[in-house]
């Protein structure tokens, strides 16, 4: 086989990867070389299923298969071979696709090799647990989240608030303002409105935890007492 | 069948990979609901409350 032709099932493999839902959510999260590793391993899979097909061929309509090669305006061996792997792959894409369920397998990704601020934000946006993010201006949210983005193509996470503050110079808490009764009078009166959202790059978060209003509650009334 | 639509998922993917949920239906989630009719109750909300009409009240002063 002429080496120039392997560039065939290479961008095969790069494109089942990149478009195919099984593979695609973890791509994302790959770094560039993982990325190439795969490509070029897909991409030898996809030549060797489409060798396998062309020596079936061979065995069984080979006349054919003559004569389809003299109708090619280009004369080389194993050109079809290696362009059948692209095709293999297009197919491969198009009808796999609907056996993948995108939300499912996004959610299989981050479990699987998400980072564990990936994995902390879609406990909270499948639990609807609030969240406690520190900055690293000392500016604090409380909030949900609303919204995960694609990894490697955006580092901002939206979030709903639903308490603001700041960390006081012995870094403890102080909470000034809340969204609360605003989304009360929203869900009683059926008003939506996307004002509240806040969008926050993910270098920025100093550290996030899960907050518990109970757990709060109680640190706080313990430390008011032993001031008192 | 009150309670079938509210636990209903309510989250959206994309075909690039993005995970959503728009504010109309974040609302309609029973969780939420009561995670904000919980909170509104809790003294955290009143601590903040209280503490915000101390500073307004003072800035007040101050203006007069």
């Amino acid at each position: 086989m002429p080496w120039n032709l392997l560039i065939l099932p290479l961008v095969a493999g790069y494109y089942l990867v990149t478009y195919w839902r099984r593979y695609m959510y973890y791509q994302q999260r790959w770094d560039a070389q993982r990325l190439v590793f795969e490509s070029i391993l897909r991409g030898i899979y996809l030549l060797f299923i489409s060798y396998v097909i062309r020596t079936i061929l061979l065995y069984t309509v080979k006349p054919y298969c003559i004569i389809f090669c003299n109708h090619l305006p280009l004369k080389m061996p194993f050109l079809c071979t290696a362009s059948f792997s692209l095709i293999l792959s297009l197919l491969l894409v198009k009808i796999g696709n609907a056996f993948f369920d995108k939300k499912k397998q996004i959610k299989n990704a981050i479990t699987e090799i998400g980072n564990e601020i990936e994995l902390l934000f879609l406990y909270s946006f499948e639990k609807k647990k609030l969240l406690l993010i520190s900055l690293d201006n000392g500016k604090i949210y409380i909030a949900w989240v609303k919204e995960l983005p694609v990894p490697s193509a955006s580092p901002y996470i939206r979030f709903i608030p639903a308490m603001s503050g700041y960390r006081d110079e012995k870094k403890n808490m102080v909470l000034t303002t809340q969204y609360l009764s605003i989304y009360d009078q929203y869900i009683n009166e059926g008003i939506t409105k996307e004002d509240n959202d806040i969008v926050i790059d993910v270098k920025k978060i100093a550290s996030a935890s899960n907050f518990d209003p109970d757990m709060y509650q109680r640190f706080s009334i313990g430390k008011e007492d032993k001031v008192s | 069948m009150k309670n079938e639509t509210n636990n209903k998922d309510y989250t959206e993917a994309t075909d690039s990979g993005k995970l959503y949920i728009t504010t109309e239906n974040f609302f309609k989630q029973e969780e939420i609901i009561s995670t904000i009719k919980e909170l509104l109750g809790s003294k955290i909300i009143k601590q903040i409350e209280s503490t915000n009409n101390i500073d307004n009240s003072s800035q007040s002063v101050k203006v007069g």
